[in-house]
């Protein structure tokens, strides 16, 4: 599996904002994530199902010698999960705070490219129209006259909530 | 010059002196008089107080001074150890862990710490029934040090050729030698000056010997000297050969230098420069081919010292060195460097699998040899890498003696701290986060299992209680057991605070053994006050999520009036593992080598009759089943044999159902991370010599998820068998 | 170094009949060193019994007293006789401290 591509440390605007962010689609939509927790965008690789896990999660996968979690956005999101394509991709998020790093690959159908939106550029989240958890998005930005979801990659991401979903309860993602 | 990794050394080599220091006194409680422990606890003072002076700690070293003046005196039997002077010093040994504690994070200590050091410097000194005590705490220790050796000195000097050209004067060194004592018998010889036409009447080449009397140490005699180290060569003997104090010192000389020069400069017996002359003549000999006379003799020759003060130093010299035969030799690791040592094991682990798989494959036989030798090596090299990481949890139990010692007092309790096992070896890391959950157990088995004198003698049970920690190996895992004879669960009062939370219907009728797990449950105390050490009577809640981050079980069983034992099991928590890989289907598991017993063909009919019962007939006896598919969810096989492995955990065996047996291996342990921590039956995962990931089963946690009854009623059979 | 060589070149050079008669005033030290050994030197080369005057010797060193004692060596040596006629208290204490007590030598009269 190839690396498509690693960052460099992002640009910070004057007031020290960060305002790079990745976007890629996943179904009909654009999500945006800030480049700071982006670390690396894999083709899809081969997968090692993890058994009596959530259905968004997809599996582990051998990252140069590290066992990363891969987690299926789509399904996520509580839709059915993506059917892999020449242009899927995993990109690899970092979530946590100092003392509970992680990564976490997450599949998406392709990626875009990484783009400036502007702080003032991004509104809170309608609080309806979107079929998502409020809790997932950050903010809506317009980019080009499209509209681009911002995600909230801790509460996506959330290792205490993705964790327990799915055991013996048999809760669906 | 960066002190910091000299500092964090002193740190940790000063905590693990006053572990010692504690745990001798603690012993010496037992038998007060033990002489190695009272030379124990003085050597352990003595060194920090002297590495405390390397760094400059005043106050670590003025307050240690006090104690070890004190400790000196124990053990020269001016007093006895009392159990109030005993206590005195275990909190003496405390502050001085406080001030090193303090000193190495921040020069200047706080004033409260100076001041609890005082209070206890006076405590001493009233104890020990002696108010010099403080003065010799005032003193600067560096005075103590200082008169010793005889008060005669034979000083031999020659001068060298730019002596006079530089601006001295032999004259003036023996004036300054006059001024700290008398000089006597004072001789100039020019044996070493060319004949007269050939003289160079500025260059010195004067050899002058006096006797000099002084009661001054060696070391300032010497410091006499200091302007013309470079070019004299200098020889200060002592004039009698006073042996008794010279021998008396090196009977005394630390154990620490075997050099025979060492020890006999350590003494006294000869200077410094006398033993540099000594070397490089011994040195000089061997360059020129001949073979070097021992160093004693050329001393003797050279009247530098009697041979009754060489053989006492050869043979303390040899007492030294099997001293230090006979004690472990220890090295500081870094663990960081370690555990990138056992990373790089780990890939070379799964690199030589791979290469011995592709070899196999190839079928060139030639390079399956050499892999098979490389494997062996590679194998040698994982035992050992991982063997660093392997501590003794003797130590840590040690630990607890000071606090059952401590809290008994305090609630009025007689318990004693029984320690078997202590040389059960388990990983580093798993040592290191035992402690908590063991504190938290032995904490609650004396506040609520162990009863008071009065109610153990009232129930008939010897007024002393017994609280023991054990560990041992069993069946790859390591178990450690808490246990206590004491009163034992309250079973009723459990039941109430059940029902009462809702935990329990109040109609039901579980087993006494059911009701003591519901203590597990989250929140649940029954401890009616609030007792001051275990907080809030700490839950087993807490503890149970402590031992299972660890990726172990906890057990728990007790009798009324008996007592009660928990029983704590951990994995052995390798980072590489010995393996046994099945597949199902695409899949890839692993199972940890250790409770494989053994491998076993299903024919169609015997499925068939497990799928019926559960069970497989093996050899006349019964063996419980398990299909991996059904427990994963993962659909029924297309194959028409599957495979049984057969586990053996504790007294217990299983028979895994699988696909394909794919055989041993070695592998490193990737832990699947936080997104896993609820997944029972998988420990970690791991990646094969072809990059794929395989997971690894977590045998115990399997069977208990297959089948929770089951699982739980092998778990009792099993406590109850062992 | 000017006061020092005078100092030196301040001996008198007297004889006795043949026999040199060398008295050394001022400093007798590593300065002068050098050159007293040449005039000692040319004093032996007589082959003449060697007279040494020493009582109005104001400082004397270990230079000096190396010299003295490489003279007496090379007397003996020689066979040729040394005579030390005076000793002042400086020489003299500069001797007993270094424990020479080859030349002895009646007290100076100053």
């Amino acid at each position: 599996m190839q690396a498509v591509n690693s960052f460099d440390e992002p640009q910070a605007n004057a007031r020290g904002e960060q305002q790079q962010y990745l976007t890629f689609r996943q179904g009909e939509e654009t999500f945006a994530l800030p480049i700071l927790v982006t670390k690396e965008i894999l083709e899809f690789p081969a997968l090692t199902s993890v058994p009596l896990m959530a259905p968004c999660v997809r599996g582990v996968l051998n990252l140069r010698g590290q066992v990363v979690p891969v987690v299926d956005l789509a399904a996520r999101f509580g839709r059915p999960p993506a059917a892999v394509t020449r242009r899927t991709c995993v990109v690899i998020v970092e979530i946590g705070s100092e003392d509970t790093r992680l990564d976490i690959g997450v599949v998406v159908d392709s990626v875009s490219q990484v783009i400036d939106i502007p702080a003032d550029q991004i509104e809170p989240p309608p609080s309806f129209g979107t079929r998502l958890r409020l809790d997932f998005i950050k903010g809506m930005g317009k980019v080009d006259g499209q509209f681009v979801l911002v995600l909230d990659a801790e509460h996506v991401l959330s290792v205490e909530e993705i964790a327990t979903l799915g055991t013996v309860t048999g809760e669906a993602a | 010059m960066d002190l910091y990794p000299a500092i964090q050394m002193f740190l940790a080599e000063s905590r693990e002196l006053l572990e010692q220091m504690e745990d001798a006194l603690l012993r010496l409680e037992a038998d007060p008089h033990d002489r190695d422990l009272l030379d124990a606890i003085f050597r352990a003072a003595h060194t920090i107080k002297g590495s405390a002076g390397v760094f400059g700690y005043d106050p670590v070293v003025h307050f240690t001074h006090g104690v070890e003046s004190v400790l000196d005196r124990l053990r020269d039997g001016e007093f006895a150890l009392t159990p109030t002077l005993s206590a005195l010093l275990l909190r003496c040994g405390d502050h001085m862990g406080a001030l090193v504690e303090a000193c190495t994070a921040s020069e200047t200590p706080p004033t409260e710490l100076i001041s609890v050091s005082e209070t206890l410097a006076a405590e001493l000194a009233a104890a020990t029934g002696d108010t010099q005590a403080d003065e010799t705490a005032a003193r600067s220790p560096a005075e103590a040090e200082t008169t010793a050796g005889p008060a005669r000195w034979r000083i031999e000097l020659e001068f060298g050729s730019e002596v006079l050209r530089n601006g001295m004067d032999p004259l003036s060194f023996l004036r300054y030698l006059e001024t700290l004592g008398t000089v006597r018998d004072v001789r100039t010889s020019i044996a070493r000056l060319p004949r007269w036409s050939d003289l160079d009447p500025e260059a010195c080449a004067l050899d002058v010997e006096l006797l000099f009397e002084g009661d001054v140490p060696l070391a300032t005699i010497d410091g006499v000297f200091d302007f013309v180290r470079d070019d004299c060569a200098i020889r200060i003997t002592p004039a009698e050969h006073p042996d008794a104090e010279t021998l008396a010192a090196i009977a005394d000389y630390p154990a620490q230098a075997p050099r025979l020069g060492e020890i006999l400069v350590g003494s006294q017996a000869v200077s410094d420069d006398t033993l540099r002359a000594a070397l490089a003549a011994q040195s000089a000999q061997a360059e020129a081919g001949a073979p070097p006379r021992p160093l004693g003799e050329i001393l003797v020759a050279e009247g530098a010292t009697s041979p009754a003060v060489v053989e006492a130093a050869l043979e303390r010299q040899g007492q030294i060195k099997q001293q230090k035969g006979q004690e472990s030799r220890l090295i500081r690791v870094d663990a960081d460097k370690l555990d990138q040592l056992i990373t790089l094991v780990g890939e070379l682990v799964i690199a030589g699998s791979g290469i011995n798989a592709k070899a196999q494959r190839a079928g060139l036989a030639d390079i399956v040899e050499s892999a098979e030798t490389l494997a062996r090596l590679v194998e040698g090299v994982r035992d050992s890498a991982l063997g660093l990481r392997m501590v003794q949890i003797g130590p840590t139990f040690q630990r607890f003696q000071r606090v059952v010692r401590d809290v008994s007092r305090e609630l009025g309790k007689d318990i004693e701290l029984e320690i078997t096992g202590g040389d059960t070896e388990l990983d580093k890391s798993v040592v290191e986060r035992i402690g908590d959950p063991l504190m938290h157990l032995v904490r609650n088995a004396m506040d609520h299992g162990i009863e008071t004198p009065a109610a153990r003698a009232a129930a008939g049970k010897p007024a002393r209680a017994r609280l023991r920690l054990h560990a041992c190996h069993d069946s790859g895992s390591i178990v450690i057991d808490v246990a206590d004879d004491g009163a034992g669960l309250n079973t009723e009062k459990i039941r109430a605070k059940a029902i009462e939370r809702g935990l329990l219907a109040a109609g039901a009728t579980p087993s006494e053994h059911e009701i003591h797990q519901m203590i597990f449950a989250a929140g649940f105390s029954t401890a009616d006050a609030v007792s001051n050490l275990s907080g809030r009577g700490v839950g087993m809640d807490v503890v149970r999520s402590n031992i299972e981050a660890l990726r172990g079980t906890i057990e728990l069983e007790s009798r009324a009036g008996l007592g009660t034992r928990v029983r704590i099991r951990l994995p052995l928590t390798l980072a590489i593992i010995d393996g046994f890989l099945v597949g199902l289907g695409n899949a890839r598991y692993v199972l940890p080598l250790d409770v494989v017993e053994e491998c076993l063909e299903l024919s169609p009919a015997e499925r068939l009759a497990v799928g019926k019962q559960g069970f497989l007939n093996v050899r006349g006896e019964p063996l419980p089943m398990l299909r991996l598919r059904e427990v994963f969810q993962l659909g029924e096989a297309d194959w028409r044999r599957e495979n049984v492995v057969v586990v053996r955990f504790g007294a217990l065996k299983a028979g895994i159902v699988v696909d394909e047996l794919l055989g041993e291996l070695q592998t490193v342990i990737k832990p699947l991370g936080k997104l896993f921590a609820f997944l029972p039956g998988i420990s970690g995962s791991t990646i094969l010599g072809t990059g794929e990931v395989a997971l690894i089963l977590d045998v115990p946690g399997l069977v208990k998820r297959a089948d929770p009854p089951r699982g739980q009623s092998l778990a009792t059979a099993q406590s109850a068998l062992s | 170094m000017g006061a020092a060589a005078t100092a030196m070149g301040d001996y008198l050079d007297a004889t006795l009949g043949n026999a040199p008669r060398l008295a050394f005033t001022d400093e007798l030290t590593i300065y002068g060193a050098a050159q007293a050994h040449r005039r000692l030197q040319d004093a032996l080369a007589t082959g003449q019994p060697l007279t040494l005057d020493l009582g109005q010797v104001s400082e004397l060193d270990s230079a000096g007293v190396q010299l003295l004692l490489a003279l007496a060596r090379e007397c003996d040596a020689i066979e040729q006789p040394l005579i030390i006629t005076a000793l002042s208290d400086t020489a003299r204490a500069v001797l007993d401290m270094l424990g020479v007590t080859r030349f002895s030598a009646p007290p100076a009269t100053t």
